[in-house]
């Protein structure tokens, strides 16, 4: 394919907004309004020219996995303090949803948890529910603040 | 009790910037460069 039929490319400079020309020509408009009856405030959102279906764009977020080494024999606990990477990333205390990937000998099973959730970070908690001990785990989490003024918003 | 967690891994995105979390596990990791934090103090109270 020639490559005059490709999307022309543009080169953009650090810290310059795009332009509606520019949202434009990805096939995607950006809308401020969320419309939800004013139960949410005004959400950043991203719709496609194809479908014109909202999709809203969260304020803030992070996601991580994070290695945990040590040994959780069963019935045993382990909590994990896990900070954001640039703590001002989040103005307000963000959704945060954790869960684990373990694994051990035989099949294990886990109960995971969160506490403590600011703007800098949160706990993660582990309850190791089965008969064999947790050899490795891996916590997962995505933590998200959908708006500047609202963490959540549907 | 809010403590200050300072990272000091070179190059991670919270090098030398204390983090304040309120009572923090005794396991504490950098979510920038997942190391463990070991540089942890409570923040200074001033009795009035």
């Amino acid at each position: 394919m020639a490559s005059s039929s490709f999307p022309a490319k543009t080169t953009f400079a650090p810290g310059n907004p795009l332009s509606s020309d520019e949202l434009n020509s990805l096939g995607m408009v950006i809308n401020r309004v969320y419309d939800n009856g004013g139960t949410y405030p005004n959400q950043l959102s991203l719709t496609s020219t194809n479908d014109y279906i909202l999709r809203p764009l969260p304020f803030a977020t992070s996601t991580n996995k994070i290695n945990y080494t040590t040994n959780i024999n069963s019935g045993g606990v382990a909590s994990v303090t896990v900070t954001f990477a640039r703590s001002a990333r989040f103005t307000l205390n963000p959704i945060v949803t954790a869960t684990a990937e373990v694994t051990g000998s035989t099949n294990v099973y886990a109960s995971c948890s969160t506490a403590g959730v600011t703007t800098t970070g949160f706990t993660v908690r582990l309850f190791n529910v089965g008969a064999a001990a947790i050899t490795n785990t891996y916590f997962h989490y995505i933590a998200m603040q959908m708006t500047q003024s609202a963490a959540d918003n549907n | 009790m809010l403590w200050n967690l300072i990272c000091h891994t070179p190059d991670c995105l919270n090098d030398n910037f204390a983090i304040q979390y309120p009572d923090p596990a005794d396991l504490v990791i950098c979510g920038g460069c997942h190391q463990e934090i070991t540089d942890k103090t409570p923040t200074e109270t001033k009795e009035s």
